[in-house]
């Protein structure tokens, strides 16, 4: 009784609305992620009462995953790489005219992703978390595969183009000091690439700048011209059957992505892509096809899990004091500030605190509705302006966001090199989804691969097959992979016949 | 198109190729974990490699009428050109001097190549630089 | 018209500028500090070394009544940030944070950097490197670990933070002192070693107590032995290897330097309030909530210890392969 009037005291609810409004701009800017707002924010929060301090944190958290869908949705640029798979059926929206209602979905579906992940988390944290420490190398590994399998779902007309995109991604993905031995790899000395080519910058500039470099060559286009300023629609609620196409994609990531949010090291991004494509298999016939172009179920299935997610990251981390992704790892030197040692004592110790965290992370997620609800007409309103208005700003914003990340010229010349990229893979049909799939999860299969087998002794590659989660993990990735192909084998077939 | 097509394969063949050399140059220094650091990269290049063979094979047989650009639209490759440029000029001035001038001369510059109204341009670039000045620099403390 | 509208936007920028732009530096050291010092970090924001950090110069600024600002510049595990600082003007508005790393890049191989390319303004704290290990293994102390690890040889799997970190370092250290022969098993970072270590993937890990706590307060995890010189505060049970008679010292640090070749004076001014720094309050409870310990010491000192700790590891790290 007390937590609820502690967390319904206004000064909280001031903190908590402060904190949304900030994760807002800090999602919706492309560069400046969660992790960061939420890193950079912390010490600003330690000289407040502790609660009112996880208000505003937690709201930034919750608020700025969400918000990166905006410029997802509008420009096809993602504000965080949790909602780098929202951009493939958002902006694939926004193109149809119908951006006001790609915001609505990514407003209510997110918000309630995250309200029933928290609730899940209430119910099940015990044996959720203690079910994602069975994650080792080889599971690691099987995920990263699973992951990775999608490449050819979202490789659009060519698969062959798609591949060869994947694996540059791939390849992208091995340059600087190797995850096992450290050694130095394509780095020719430089230590700007000891790290590797940061992700985040070659996303700014291969969905950014390369496609503002796209839209200005075809801006006088002729079959361009018709612009969807006419036809856009300025409704953002679903109506009941569109409601009806998303509602078991939803159910499915809401339950799926607070499991994938426990695992430690797999956040938004991972969940994202992963109920994205197996939220498939509820979507029959014609719908099916939508999925990449424009389908509202995918769009529900991702942005559920990208807030889905923050309930089991929580999870973890209050039951087993571990971080659940980068933000809950920040959240835990926060709460260690304030003198709290997140692991199973605080349930103890301190169930005030956690009941607090609870009831904080339910009413954030429901200000990402009504915030995301009300925000989506003023951006839709933004978006009215002449496009190439929009092109300045989203380049002084790709340009100083990539620098922000890291201070570092070297990130803003990736960008750049990597918009001229997008331009060229752009003109030239190779898809660039692929590409970022390789590069968010080249590290994750190699390393792991590679650990399971120092693990495994002598390097037997039994390990992957004889451990029934990474197994079970293989045999859907392989699944995953083949359908597609032989779906369009199918097809070329009945159209030759 | 297909010219366009084919010289991209072969480019990418030889960086791959010329990857595939540097892999050799892998030095550990804490000995070798069993497959050691360069299998990765070498198995992906080849990948890489034996895709773009048959890509290139596809690129080549397929006779496509459709064009790259347009004849009309060299001048628009031009101010696109001139548009990158601006970026680039804007990118490698960033850090010697103050911010607010070369953004705002930078995303003027952009808008006129962009050939957008002179009054709101300047409106525009002024107010933006001065946003980012004040949400970035002032706001998050970024050195530049 | 439009040469008006050009001119007026001209003299209106300017006018910006001359609001925003900052100031030079002054070129006499006797007045120091007049200006925004710059405390380069090369960790990312929100990290251990970050709020140390911040820590620091928030009390710094409290005694030097100027601007003390942290810059993350990360990147090259490290080297970044300190190549930064080495080649920033030796001015004293330019300092920076090192970790152990300092001592370890040159013989990695990362970059062309040692302790004689800085001068050191202060140290402190220290995080040893312990053995931890599941609370239901079947060895209680250190010497039973040992016994273990010398009847399986090769057998036993040690977690570390990544291979040429401290804690892998450490491990190794542990490993060539006592003549076993452990696996290591690299992680990117600590928290998803111990995570292992809790989920039974590995036996053993090599990271600093404070990164165990949650484990320890949770009775998942003991703590067999400490490989500092004296006695960890979140294990004071725990004996050091030290005590038990093992020739042992591996500790992550970090300390704050200016580049070479800062006037004195403005040195002697870094320096005491740093001092003062070090030993506020609202630095001994972060330290203490983050569970590292306290170690002060002043610049000599401090330049002395991180040779000392250069020469060790260059000798150390060479002796060490990863497959044994």
């Amino acid at each position: 009784m007390e937590v609820i009037s502690q967390i319904l005291m206004p000064s909280t609810l001031l903190f908590l609305l402060l904190g949304s409004i900030l994760g807002l701009f800090i999602g919706a800017l492309p560069g400046l992620s969660a992790t960061m707002g939420v890193a950079i924010l912390t010490p600003m929060t330690f000289w407040l009462p502790p609660e009112q301090g996880l208000a505003m944190l937690i709201a930034i958290y919750c608020t700025a995953i969400f918000a990166g869908g905006v410029p997802a949705i509008l420009v096809n640029t993602p504000g965080t790489p949790a909602s780098m798979v929202t951009s493939f059926d958002g902006f694939a929206l926004t193109k149809q005219g119908k951006s006001g209602l790609a915001l609505g979905v990514n407003a209510i579906y997110s918000g309630l992703g995250g309200v029933i992940s928290v609730i899940f988390l209430m119910v099940f944290s015990q044996p959720i978390a203690q079910f994602a420490l069975n994650f080792g190398a080889a599971e690691y590994f099987a995920l990263a595969i699973f992951g990775l399998s999608i490449m050819v779902s979202v490789s659009g007309k060519s698969i062959r183009k798609g591949m060869i995109s994947g694996f540059i991604g791939l390849l992208i993905a091995t340059v600087g000091l190797d995850p096992i031995t450290s050694t130095q790899r394509f780095t020719f000395n430089q230590s700007d690439l000891y790290e590797g080519i940061s992700f985040i910058p070659i996303m700014i500039g291969l969905f950014g700048l390369g496609e503002v470099f796209f839209q200005f060559l075809l801006k006088n286009d002729q079959n361009n011209i018709k612009e969807n300023v006419k036809e856009r629609s300025d409704r953002i609620l679903p109506n009941k059957k569109e409601r009806r196409e998303m509602r078991k994609p939803f159910l499915f990531s809401s339950i799926l992505s607070p499991i994938i949010g426990a695992i430690p090291g797999a956040g938004g991004d991972i969940a994202s892509i992963v109920t994205w494509e197996q939220s498939k298999r509820f979507v029959k016939g014609e719908k099916k096809k939508e999925y990449g172009k424009g389908s509202l179920a995918g769009l529900a299935a991702t942005t559920t899990a990208n807030n889905g997610v923050i309930g089991g990251a929580f999870t973890t981390m209050l039951t087993l004091g571990l971080p659940g992704d980068a933000v809950t790892a920040i959240l835990i030197g926060a709460l260690m500030m304030y003198g709290l040692q997140p692991g199973p004592n605080l349930f103890v110790e301190d169930p005030d605190i956690v009941y607090t965290i609870i009831g904080l992370l339910l009413l954030a997620n429901i200000l990402v509705i009504i915030l995301g609800l009300l925000g989506s007409r003023l951006f839709v309103r933004i978006m009215m302006v002449r496009k190439e208005y929009i092109w300045v700003s989203v380049i002084l914003f790709s340009v100083i966001g990539s620098f922000a990340l890291n201070n570092s010229f070297f990130d803003v010349w990736i960008v750049f090199i990597s918009g001229v990229v997008g331009l060229i893979f752009r003109k030239l049909d190779y898809p660039l989804g692929p590409m970022i799939l390789g590069l968010l999860l080249g590290p994750m299969a190699e390393s792991n691969f590679r650990r399971a087998l120092l693990m495994g002794g002598d390097f037997s590659y039994s390990i992957f097959f004889t451990r029934p989660i990474s197994l079970i993990l293989i045999i859907i990735a392989i699944v995953s992979l083949i359908i597609p192909v032989l779906n369009k084998m199918n097809q070329r077939r009945k159209r030759n016949v | 198109m297909r010219i366009t097509n084919v010289s991209f394969n072969l480019i990418l063949l030889l960086i791959c190729g010329l990857l595939y050399w540097q892999t050799y140059n892998f030095s550990t220094l804490f000995g070798s974990d069993g497959i050691g650091p360069a299998y990765f990269p070498r198995l992906i290049i080849i990948l890489i490699m034996i895709t773009n063979i048959i890509e290139l094979f596809f690129s080549i047989k397929t006779k496509s009428s459709k064009r790259l650009f347009l004849i009309e639209h060299s001048r628009r490759v031009l101010e696109l050109c001139l548009f990158i440029a601006v970026i680039a000029g804007f990118i490698s001035l960033l850090g010697t001097l103050p911010f607010i001038l070369i953004a705002s001369i930078s995303m003027f510059l952009l808008c006129m190549v962009l050939k957008l109204p002179l009054i709101p341009s300047i409106l525009v670039s002024v107010g933006l630089s001065v946003v980012v000045h004040f949400v970035f620099i002032e706001g998050f403390n970024i050195m530049l | 018209m439009k040469k008006l509208m050009i001119s007026i936007c001209i003299v209106a920028i300017g006018g910006l500028l001359s609001a925003c732009g900052s100031s030079n530096s002054s070129e006499d050291s006797s007045n120091f500090p007049e200006n925004q010092i710059e405390v380069v970090v090369p960790f990312a924001a929100g990290g251990a070394s970050d709020l140390v950090s911040r820590t620091i110069a928030t009390e710094m600024e409290n005694e030097l009544d100027v601007p003390v600002v942290v810059s993350n510049k990360t990147g090259g595990s490290g080297t970044t940030g300190m190549l930064a600082t080495k080649d920033a003007k030796p001015d004293g508005y330019t300092i920076g944070y090192v970790p152990v790393e300092l001592a370890m890049v040159q013989e990695l191989g990362l970059a062309e950097i040692a302790p004689n390319d800085y001068q050191a303004i202060g140290q402190l704290m220290t995080i040893p490197a312990a053995i931890t290990v599941s609370a239901d293994a079947p060895y209680d102390t250190i010497e039973e670990f040992i016994s273990y690890a010398e009847e399986n040889p090769g057998e036993v799997k040690v977690g570390n933070s990544g291979t040429g970190s401290i804690w892998h370092i450490a491990a190794a250290a542990f490993a060539q002192e006592l003549d076993l022969e452990l696996e290591y098993i690299p992680y990117d970072g600590a928290a998803p070693a111990v995570t292992a270590l809790m989920g039974g993937h590995v036996d053993a890990v090599s990271v600093s107590p404070s990164e165990v706590v949650a484990g320890l307060d949770s009775e998942d995890l003991k703590v067999l032995a400490v490989m500092s010189e004296e006695r960890d505060a979140n294990v004071p049970d725990v004996p050091t290897l030290q005590e038990l008679g093992y020739d042992i010292n591996l500790s992550g640090w970090g300390g704050f330097v200016a580049p070479t070749d800062t006037p004195d004076e403005v040195m002697e001014t870094l320096q005491s309030a740093f001092k003062i720094a070090a030993e506020s309050e609202a630095f001994t409870n972060l330290l203490e909530e983050r569970g590292m310990n306290p170690n002060y010491k002043d610049g000599a000192e401090f330049q002395q210890f991180a040779q000392d700790q250069y020469e060790y590891f260059s000798e150390l790290i060479p002796s060490i392969d990863l497959s044994n």
